[in-house]
């Protein structure tokens, strides 16, 4: 019996190895001979195991060889199918054997540990351990492979030229005499870098705390201390339902503005400070797409209502014994909030606030439509740009087949691997600086 | 026996008065909580510089009565209050919140530090309203009306969240203290303590006797006996009975207050 377990938890165990491995690495089709061979161990220790223990055949032992057949029939023999139907078959098999190879490894897996264990409540406890791991390991693995892939594409273009190097693309016409002919050529210089979007990233990110910290502090503050039942209700579900609107209908939104601003205003002041403008280095005004200001005034729509609902937890969790003591002193209300309540609460509101930077950062749904190369100059009234706009850029524009873009797209890992240093780089600053206040504050 | 010491403590703190704490006249008080009526006109007179205990069961009205004597209770919402509270002849209903809550401090039923060193939290009242004194003075003086400079005289600089719960109480004491004020209302301070801290409490209160008018609301007859001169006693929302203390337990006039304070059930 014993044998019989321990053969069983081998097997279920290769199972779920070759199902991530299915899911993890781009097919399967490299490992048919280790997986046909790890399903018909699975199926020996079945029959054996039932032929031991066949006073009880177990349902879900029967359901288990079903399981183990179909995915091997699914292996060998679907894939003309799924070809006739149009479907790629190998990536298709992979994923249908992946889920099933999971499906049968995880219960297995779970039986043989409870059986090898004793069958004691303790062993039913360590038994349902795998149903627990197996999905963080899937999860783990994906980001892992993700955050491998890359630092390893592009940690290594990253030069210390490319970060301060601005990216810049111009092209102008020269005038060449041919056969008798003037003839209009264009001449183009191409110079990839960085720096405006590195930049721009952190412009977008500093705008978009100093507009959104102020006002969702206030509604913060405002839902938790001023506003009734049923208005901060309302206004608790109304920024909520602000969070949940997804980025592209805002940027529909600012878009449609832009093109108003554009027509009713062209070349006054407004346009300018939307739009935003900067000079080529030949000297030439161009009015840009947005400027920061702009981008950043959308951005805030997403982060508002993180830091207002960080600043009202914060509130919240404050006992109201210790406001109303401070209120018993003599103190005003804005006393007590500027010297306890908002102490209190500043970690959380740190944490709203790097979130919101985070979004700023990535913040692609809003910017892309409105965004630029950045060649403008990096202020807040020059034409918005940041590196995950470089990134969508870059891919966007060299499947399009643009040489420009092109040229970015081999910097686009690059581009990635600084992004995700500005964001864990944020992050870990904001956890020591929440540690370092909440021991000072709060004194635990 | 215990009467006598009572009034022999009375004496003793009476002799060393060195200013004269204001006293409370509760004219026809009313309070409601939206439609309920929770003080029925409640008349009474907090005389200066003696602790008057308001007893009662729970529910009757105690915290409420004393949440008006500094209108805390208008951060609840809803509250109406109808009569007149004077504060040494003024009404404290029109006067600015602020002012009135430096002159009646504060103790609640938790001890509510603030998340300060233990000096800051004793300063807060007076950074607050930038009064110009010796700060280390004020600590030590208040810490010591408190009875506790001798345990806390080298660690001013802690966290008052790591003092003890009894210290703790004892340090929102200290606190409210600093502002000067002349009334000082507590809220059952001694209901989250151990019977030690409890003690140290007392002896606190009867240390400030003489200098501050003191208010305390308790469900210990203990408490109440060795602390008070003078005692409330709230039923219901009504005033059922006041008068000194050794009066009341030996030999009150009403039937609810000799069944309440022999602990029988009505």
């Amino acid at each position: 019996m014993k044998i019989t377990a321990i053969l069983a938890l081998i097997v279920s165990v290769l199972a779920l190895i070759l199902g991530w491995l299915s899911l993890a690495v781009t097919s399967l089709e490299a490992y048919p001979v280790p997986l046909l061979g790890a399903l018909f161990l699975t199926l020996v220790v079945l029959f054996i195991s039932i032929c031991i223990s066949h006073k009880e055949t177990k349902p879900s032992i029967i359901i288990f060889a079903i399981l183990a057949l179909v995915s091997a029939i699914i292996l060998r023999a679907l894939p003309e199918y799924l070809h006739g139907l149009n479907i790629n078959g190998v990536i298709h098999r992979s994923i249908i054997s992946a889920l099933l190879l999971i499906g049968i490894g995880v219960p297995a897996t779970c039986y043989s540990l409870f059986y090898l264990l004793g069958a004691t409540p303790r062993a039913y406890e360590i038994s349902r351990y795998p149903l627990l791991v197996f999905p963080i390991i899937l999860v783990a693995s994906a980001y892992t492979i993700i955050i491998f892939k890359i630092i390893a594409t592009g940690a290594p273009q990253v030069s210390w030229s490319l970060i301060i190097t601005p990216f810049k693309s111009e092209s102008w016409p020269v005038e060449v005499w041919q056969n008798g002919w003037p003839n209009f050529v264009s001449k183009s210089t191409l110079q990839i870098g960085l720096l405006n979007s590195i930049l721009g990233t952190f412009l977008l990110m500093v705008l978009t705390s100093i507009i959104s910290l102020p006002v969702g502090m206030g509604i913060g503050i405002f839902v938790h201390q001023y506003a009734g039942q049923r208005l901060g209700g309302v206004i608790r579900f109304s920024t909520t339902a602000l969070r949940a609107i997804s980025g592209i209908i805002l940027a529909i939104t600012a878009l449609s503005l832009l093109h108003i601003v554009n027509g009713t205003l062209h070349r006054t002041f407004l346009n300018y400070l939307i739009q935003g403008f900067g000079y080529y280095p030949n000297g030439t005004l161009q009015i840009g797409r947005s400027s920061f200001l702009f981008a950043s005034i959308f951005v805030s729509l997403l982060v508002i209502p993180i830091i207002a609902r960080a600043t009202e937890e914060g509130l919240n969790s404050l006992p109201k014994d210790i406001r109303e003591g401070s209120l018993a002193i003599g103190t005003s209300e804005e006393h007590t909030l500027t010297h306890i309540s908002l102490p209190w609460c500043l970690p959380n509101i740190i944490t709203g606030l790097v979130l919101g930077c985070a979004e700023a950062a990535g913040a692609l749904s809003i910017i892309f439509l409105m965004a630029g190369t950045g060649q403008l100059g990096v202020n807040p009234l020059s034409e918005t740009t940041s590196l995950a706009y470089f990134i969508f850029d870059s891919r966007f524009g060299a499947q399009m087949g643009d040489t420009v873009q092109t040229y970015m797209g081999s910097y686009q890992y690059a581009a990635a691997f600084l992004l995700l240093i500005i964001t864990v780089g944020l992050t870990v600053l904001a956890m020591v600086l929440k540690n370092k206040i909440a021991r000072r504050y709060k004194a635990i | 026996m215990i009467n006598t010491m009572v009034r022999e403590n009375d004496k003793k703190t009476n002799s060393s008065v060195e200013r004269i704490p204001g006293g409370i006249e509760v004219k026809q008080l009313e309070v409601f909580y939206g439609g309920n009526k929770i003080l029925n006109g409640i008349n009474l007179i907090f005389p200066p510089g003696k602790v008057t205990a308001i007893i009662g069961p729970s529910g009757c009205g105690k915290t409420t009565l004393l949440r008006c004597l500094n209108r805390l209770n208008e951060l609840t919402l809803g509250c109406k209050v109808k009569g007149q509270i004077l504060l040494d002849d003024e009404n404290i209903l029109e006067m600015d919140p602020m002012l009135l809550r430096r002159r009646v401090g504060m103790v609640f039923q938790k001890p509510n530090p603030f998340p300060k060193s233990i000096k800051e939290n004793i300063l807060y009242g007076i950074k607050a309203i930038k009064l110009k004194c010796d700060h280390d003075a004020t600590v030590k003086s208040c810490l010591e009306k408190a009875a506790l400079w001798n345990e806390l005289a080298g660690r001013l600089n802690d966290s008052a969240f790591a003092l003890s719960i009894g210290q703790q109480q004892r340090l929102c004491i200290a606190r409210s203290l600093a502002v000067a004020p002349e009334v000082i209302l507590l809220d059952e301070p001694a209901s989250s303590l151990d019977p030690v801290s409890t003690m140290k409490l007392e002896t606190s209160i009867l240390a400030m006797k003489g200098e501050y008018t003191q208010i305390i609301v308790t469900h210990n007859m203990r408490e109440a006996l060795k602390v008070s001169d003078y005692i409330a006693f709230l039923y219901s929302g009504n005033l059922i009975e006041f008068g000194e203390t050794h009066k009341i337990f030996d030999n009150p006039v009403r039937q609810e207050t000799r069944d309440y304070i022999t602990g029988k059930e009505y």
